[in-house]
């Protein structure tokens, strides 16, 4: 994506580089939205199939504050539910690192979770838990689960083998393995699970309401979609997108203080 | 620290067939003796040193660290460890990864009390990289990185320091002058030394004795000791004659492959 920083490696320099790729990608979606609009005028493409993209922004105009309402619950939802995933696959990324007979057992399990449709539970947990935020948190937090445990444990095993053999040498508890080396070893493989995941968060919220809510963005769609009401729709789409793109900016921030000593890397390369 | 091997031998589990890595080695290492172990790729050095290192077990012969097993020296923090990759920490400065023997592991460090005169910060001056203290690894040098690593060797404050080819990886300016760094240390402190190399001159350069191994499986072809005084000149009748008679003996193992580091130490004589 555009806001991706693949110009660390680039001579020009990474400001020149971030500049271009905000105008770059300006003029394309630029482009893309008046062809848009035009190919809905020219056609006369009636409003309840696709509208335009100046009738969306003028329903994103009008209803602010109903869609901000329900983008900031959807958004708590999520927000909720990654962290929820963050933990608790991170503490069991540890758990079977430190307690190696559980590894299997524990990964199957993981895969048992993986493996069944969402779109199948989301109903399900309505059902059971109600119309209110927890459903959509536990959706979400399933969600992420599986990536962030499947990464971090990756992460916590991708420690140099020299290094072990130091802490080997110097008979270092495994406590002391994990913090020292396991650990920041690790953060690398749960930012890359947190940039896919983060973005998704939202989805599974917006997904989970879907099957049923009392507010959140997904409650708007699906009130909008049953009344053919699609300039809302495509105003709610947009919401759920900025809330996507912000938060996967925000890992990417977090990522850089996270990981300093691949910024340092990167600057001695010059 | 004295090093003592009685009919060491290490077997592998090979896929198909068990692979003999070692032939019983008997040697003995006396304390503040520099040691070399040189021959050619897969004659079993580098496995002789992990045994001794305790990081895998022999599977027959005997293995005494000052009369004791190497399980019992390593938990106590007496064996300094370092390989080709200096295995430093990116996550932390150059201060905290030579800090980090005397952090780990802190019960044995106060029951041999053995830190007390080693502060790290002297130690990174001691290897010339005192105004880098604050910088962390992956801004360094592969030179500079190898210093931070023998740095934090020192910091263990071991007296046996077992180093598998810790400078193989660098250039040959580089390597020298660390050589002589790490002579200049071991005068200062007196550890025992064992240290595998492939290197010929490095192993003429810096032992008390050279002990010759032959390849797979490996076993002792020769031992040689060598009385000139360092610094040595490598030019020097003496040296030179020590350099052709480790070269003569590793020749005579007839192993493929020898050529090569034959070559290339005929240059730098």
């Amino acid at each position: 994506m555009w806001f991706n920083t693949k110009g660390e490696n680039v001579r020009n320099g990474a400001t020149h580089n971030t500049k271009q790729d905000v105008i770059s990608a300006g003029v394309i979606i630029g482009a893309a939205l008046l062809a848009w609009e035009g190919a809905v005028r020219v056609n006369q493409t009636p409003v309840y199939i696709l509208p335009a993209p100046s009738a969306i922004a003028e329903r994103l105009w009008q209803n602010g504050s109903y869609l901000g309402n329900a983008a900031l619950v959807t958004l708590g939802e999520a927000l909720g539910g990654l962290l929820l995933g963050l933990a608790v696959g991170i503490a069991t990324a540890t758990l079977i690192t430190f307690l190696i007979q559980l590894e299997r057992g524990v990964l199957a399990l993981a895969i048992l979770v993986k493996a069944t449709p969402m779109v199948a539970i989301a109903p399900l947990l309505t059902i059971w838990l109600g119309f209110g935020p927890l459903p959509k948190v536990i959706i979400t937090a399933l969600l992420t689960f599986f990536p962030v445990l499947i990464n971090v444990h990756s992460g916590l095993h991708a420690v140099d083998e020299a290094v072990l053999a130091l802490f080997h040498s110097l008979d270092a508890g495994r406590w002391e393995v994990f913090r020292h080396a396991r650990w920041p070893a690790a953060l690398p493989y749960l930012f890359a699970a947190l940039k896919v995941v983060a973005p998704l968060g939202v989805t599974g919220a917006v997904v989970a309401e879907w099957a049923g809510a009392s507010a959140g963005l997904g409650r708007a769609m699906w009130l909008a979609y049953a009344n053919l009401n699609l300039p809302m729709l495509f105003a709610a789409v947009f919401y759920s997108a900025v809330m996507s793109i912000g938060l996967y900016v925000l890992v990417i921030t977090l990522e850089k203080q996270a990981i300093f000593w691949r910024r340092n890397n990167a600057l001695s390369a010059d | 620290m004295n090093v003592m091997l009685r009919g060491v031998a290490k077997t592998f589990n090979g896929k198909q067939a068990p692979l003999v890595a070692l032939h019983p080695i008997t040697l003995d290492v006396a304390t503040g003796e520099f040691v070399c172990l040189i021959g050619p790729s897969g004659c079993g050095k580098s496995t002789l040193l992990r045994l001794i290192a305790d990081q895998m077990p022999p599977t027959a012969g005997d293995i005494r660290l000052n009369n004791a097993p190497p399980g019992a020296a390593r938990k106590a923090k007496h064996i300094a460890w370092m390989a080709q990759n200096s295995a430093l920490l990116p996550w932390q400065t150059v201060l905290d990864n030579v800090r980090l023997p005397q952090r780990v592991n802190t019960a044995a460090s106060r029951q041999n009390g053995q830190h007390a005169a080693l502060n790290p910060a002297d130690l990174l001056r001691t290897v010339g990289l005192a105004d880098f203290a604050q910088a962390y690894p992956g801004t360094l040098s592969g030179g500079m990185q190898q210093r931070v690593a023998l740095a934090r060797a020192l910091a263990t404050g071991a007296q046996l320091w077992l180093m598998d080819e810790p400078f193989a990886a660098l250039d040959e300016l580089t390597r020298e002058t660390l050589t002589d760094e790490v002579l200049r240390l071991w005068q200062t402190f007196r550890p025992t030394v064992l240290w595998v190399t492939h290197n010929i001159a490095e192993a003429a350069r810096l032992a008390d004795r050279v002990v010759v191994m032959s390849a797979r499986p490996g076993r002792i072809k020769a031992i040689v000791a060598i009385a000139q005084p360092r610094p040595r000149d490598e030019t020097s009748p003496e040296t030179a004659a020590v350099i052709r008679r480790l070269r003569a003996v590793l020749r005579e193992s007839g192993v493929n492959g020898l050529n090569g580091f034959c070559e290339r130490s005929a240059i730098s004589v």
